[in-house]
């Protein structure tokens, strides 16, 4: 019962990325709330693969449900990454709030890069200090979102040591 | 001879004349006196109110919180009533733009906006039960906003032409030269292809085309404010500031066919 929680904390997530977040807007950029539920599924349901997707696929669904780009390439990116954030997990401490960010800002770049890699080649023309600031910045802004987020999952009572 | 003792009369005018000098003297020195006193009182008055706000420290400690208390409350409400009336002027210029308009518009609220950093679009209130298609032009009373891309019963999803997936035939309104204008995801546009010697400058306004049979004919899109060469050096392209502040957006029209 517990885990269905955390699927309603991404949907009320979503619901503030899509609204009240607009007012976090820095430099264009707004923190992606939903890129760090697919962090943090990958983090806490590392030893639950059933759960990992549903986590994963649930955010990945609301962004490709909100977003106006392909349907589908969120959902495909954020298991990707779910997936590599629970096996890196379980090769490797990932405990501390700063290991955490750091994770978060790579793999960022990592969804970042593939997602803009993937816009150009299906026709989107976007210029390069807009690509890079879109990249770089957009996701150090999101890791510095991670801890927010993180808390508040585990005041859900979500503890990775739990699962 | 005059005898003060015995004579009442005369004891009783040099009274008064004795009172009369004593008011006129104490009422010039009025002035002096208060401005000799006004230190003393001052402190006396400094003295008293410090003393009373020692002793009366708890009443006033609630007195303060009920004011607070109002104040945020009357805040609100100002806040409110300024919020309202901004709404107020808003809908007016759309309802006036709506009732001039030559298209067969509908307004809607913005809702929604896109929760990713690479695209632009915003989700609106009205879907295919008020007759939005996939395909209807969005507009504000500024200017071209987007295409609905995405209509579900009660929503739509409006691609902003801020959204580099977004091109949109265009001219500009002076000289008539032609291009494509698209998004840049930052709060300018870019109108593409344009001859090396084309003749765009700043201040230019830039409005749609009507080439292709999407966008109607002559809706403003935005001004000029800054050309270049593409790298190619092939050809030209011009930056455009968009007529409607596409970031802060709160109502749209659509246009129905």
């Amino acid at each position: 019962m517990k885990k269905w929680f955390i699927l309603i904390l991404f949907v009320i997530l979503a619901i503030a990325q899509a609204t009240f977040l607009n007012g976090f807007r820095f430099l264009g950029l707004r923190p992606d709330l939903l890129f760090i539920c697919a962090i943090i599924s990958g983090l806490i349901f590392n030893f639950d693969l059933k759960w990992l997707i549903i986590g994963s696929v649930t955010s990945g669904a609301l962004k490709d449900i909100l977003a106006a780009n392909y349907f589908g390439l969120n959902i495909i990116l954020f298991v990707l990454i779910a997936l590599a954030v629970a096996r890196l997990s379980r090769e490797i401490t990932l405990d501390s709030t700063p290991v955490q960010m750091a994770l978060t800002f790579c793999a960022g770049l990592f969804y970042n890069i593939v997602y803009i890699i993937i816009s150009m080649y299906l026709g989107s023309f976007i210029s390069f200090g807009m690509v890079l600031r879109v990249v770089l910045l957009g996701s150090i802004y999101t890791a510095l979102f991670f801890p927010v987020i993180f808390i508040v999952v585990s005041g859900l009572g979500f503890e990775k040591a739990d699962i | 001879m005059l005898n003060f003792k015995k004579n009442p009369l005369i004891r009783y005018a040099a009274f008064s004349l004795a009172l009369i000098l004593a008011v006129g003297i104490i009422s010039a020195l009025r002035s002096p006196a208060i401005s000799i006193l006004s230190i003393p009182l001052g402190i006396f008055t400094s003295v008293k109110n410090e003393t009373a706000g020692l002793i009366f420290f708890h009443r006033n400690m609630v007195q303060r919180q009920r004011l607070s208390n109002e104040l945020m409350f009357l805040k609100k409400k100002l806040n409110d009533a300024n919020e309202a009336q901004i709404e107020n002027n808003r809908l007016k210029k759309i309802l006036l733009f709506k009732q001039n308009s030559a298209f067969r518009v509908m307004a809607s609220r913005v809702i929604g906006r896109s929760p990713d950093n690479w695209s632009q679009a915003v989700i609106i209130d009205k879907g295919s039960s008020s007759g939005i298609k996939k395909g209807c032009i969005a507009i504000s009373y500024l200017g071209l906003v987007g295409r609905v891309i995405d209509v579900s019963g009660q929503t739509s999803k409006i691609l902003l032409i801020s959204d580099p997936g977004l091109g949109v035939s265009s001219i500009a309104q002076r000289s008539r030269q032609e291009g494509l204008v698209t998004g840049t995801l930052s709060s300018n546009l870019i109108m593409r292809y344009l001859p090396k010697d084309a003749d765009i400058a700043a201040a230019d306004t830039i409005v749609t085309s009507g080439l292709t049979s999407n966008f109607p004919k002559g809706l403003i899109i935005g001004t000029v404010i800054d050309t270049g060469e593409e790298f190619s050096g092939l050809s030209k392209y011009a930056i455009i500031k968009p007529a409607v502040n596409l970031s802060g957006i709160e109502e749209v029209l659509i246009i129905i066919p």
